[in-house]
């Protein structure tokens, strides 16, 4: 039932999306064609057609224009198959760039007109935004699901929120972090993607050890002691947890690393962290969000099935769980 | 079942339609592009490409190739700004489809690049040509150019209003429409000759 405010406050920002210009997908097929007559006599020579857009000459490579186009064995990069069964994309891709625009145009506002009112809106639009956008892939939801769902120590649902804040805060304080530390040491943001790709890697590693240790210690459990001195497992049970919460939250945030450089860029320091800040806040409620859906779905499933079969079936979900971060480990550190 | 089970259930269920339609959409760089195909009396000569940035990015590149601080970037700044676009393309061909008669074909390095700051709308816009030199024959020949990330980290919009083409050619029929693929809009250019 608690879910229902979080359905309802998605429900409205769908339904407002669909007011929005269409992005990614327009569903206009073959509805503009533009057929031109011939102008004037034919030509040989490219340089003839002008920079429809600039009318300027432009840059080029040298040689680079003799280049001619060949079939290619490259294999063409699509998205999962389900890609195109998934109707909400462009409401949400639409929405997000709304988002987007708002942030800019209310960060520059600010600059002209500095006023608590304006900040308090780039703070609820980030914080929107980021429950938004961390409805995508990555933002630790996948690994700490996977957490939640193989571990088998009780746990309580404020255990996901507490999880979700700590994701989403190493999330986008690493965001902060890099980003400032690149800003004074070398005055340069540097490329975000490409660093995003250095720490996926590393996060990549970190999380097929996690992997590993949880298959081992699935198969070797009884032989481990440690794990059955209920004491030491009780108090030693919320550190793993944190531990994964914020392996999950060490590839920085690219969102708040933009929007920080776009208030860094004006001048708007604690504009930039009050927005990242917001930004945590969302981003917390959607990794939470889910980790609570994962819980409580954990919990009815264990509810269908017989008490006696319940812990062989606790154990093939959590060895199974081990090796999906195993492989999903493996290609966070393939990323291109 | 009871009813209330059913009743959670709808609920998960639709909690979790809810969570994989977000899964998606998933964008940080939001790119408007627009393509003007050129026709010459040899066939396709290749797009003129515009590509206009998000206003939150374009405050990332300005910061990044803006040196002067002078809000227009210079011969030397464009210069920089094409030399990392170009070594972008050579690593992963810049999410560049091109495609002839549903066949894949390689991606040509772009030239006259060109980089600008628009301040009516305070956005970044690149233009370049991607050259394609393709023959017209007497058999129709549809040519895609497009655009598309797959992990949706850029996403890339082209309206119907943005495709234009410009024909040279006496004996050349050519014309450009922007039409559907499975998981994007593409623009495709048809060319055949007349005789």
């Amino acid at each position: 039932m608690k879910l229902i405010p979080f359905s309802l406050l998605l429900f409205i920002l769908f339904s407002i999306s669909f007011g929005v210009t269409d992005t990614q997908t327009t569903t206009q097929d073959e509805s503009a064609t533009s057929t031109v007559a011939p102008e004037q006599p034919a030509s040989e020579e490219a340089d003839d057609f002008s920079n429809p857009f600039t009318q300027e000459a432009g840059i080029s490579e040298e040689g680079a224009e003799k280049q001619t186009i060949k079939p290619s064995d490259k294999k063409e990069k699509k998205p999962p198959f389900w890609y195109k069964y998934n109707f909400g994309k462009k409401y949400v891709t639409t929405l997000q760039k709304t988002l987007n625009v708002k942030v800019s145009q209310l960060v520059h506002e600010f600059k002209e007109n500095m006023s608590f009112g304006k900040a308090f809106w780039v703070f609820i639009i980030c914080f929107i935004y980021a429950i938004l956008h961390t409805g995508g892939p990555g933002h630790g939801k996948l690994i700490l699901g996977t957490y939640f769902l193989t571990d088998d120590s009780k746990r309580k649902k404020s255990d996901a929120a507490i999880a979700g804040i700590i994701v989403s805060l190493t999330h986008n304080g690493m965001a902060v972090l890099l980003s400032g530390l690149l800003y004074l040491f070398i005055h340069s943001f540097g490329d975000q993607r490409h660093m995003q790709e250095v720490a996926k890697r590393i996060g990549g590693i970190f999380v097929i050890v996690t992997g590993i240790v949880i298959m081992l210690t699935t198969l070797f459990r009884d032989k481990i002691k440690f794990f059955d001195e209920k004491k030491s497992a009780e108090k030693l049970k919320k550190y793993p947890l944190y531990i994964i919460a914020i392996l999950s939250g060490i590839v920085p945030c690219p969102l708040a690393w933009t929007v920080l450089v776009l208030c860094i860029t004006i001048g708007l320091y604690w504009l930039g962290l009050l927005a990242v800040f917001g930004m945590a806040l969302g981003a917390g409620l959607t990794v939470g969000t889910t980790g609570y859906i994962i819980l409580a779905g954990k919990e009815k499933l264990f509810s269908f099935v017989n008490k006696d079969r319940a812990e062989f079936f606790a154990h093939i979900l959590r060895f199974c769980g081990g090796l999906f971060l195993v492989v999903f480990g493996y290609l966070m550190t393939q990323v291109v | 079942m009871k009813q209330s089970q059913l009743t959670r259930l709808v609920k998960f269920g639709f909690f979790v339609l809810l969570l994989t339609s977000l899964g998606f959409g998933h964008a940080h760089i939001f790119i408007d592009y627009k393509v003007h195909a050129c026709v010459d009396a040899n066939g396709l000569d290749g797009v003129f490409v515009n590509w206009t940035f998000d206003r939150m990015f374009t405050q990332f590149i300005q910061k990044e190739f803006d040196k002067n601080n002078d809000q227009k970037l210079n011969k030397e700044e464009q210069k920089a700004i094409y030399q990392k676009f170009c070594a972008d393309y050579e690593k992963n061909e810049f999410f560049t489809v091109i495609k002839v008669n549903g066949k894949k074909y390689s991606v040509p390095k772009p030239i006259k690049f060109s980089a600008r700051i628009m301040k009516e709308h305070e956005t970044v816009a690149y233009t370049f040509f991607l050259p394609l030199k393709l023959k017209a024959t007497k058999k129709k020949t549809d040519v895609q150019v497009y655009f598309f990330d797959p992990v949706i980290y850029v996403a890339f919009t082209v309206m119907p209003k943005d495709v234009s083409i410009q024909n040279k050619a006496q004996n050349i029929q050519a014309s450009i429409r922007l039409k559907k693929v499975k998981y994007t809009n593409c623009p495709t250019i048809s060319i055949k000759t007349d005789s």
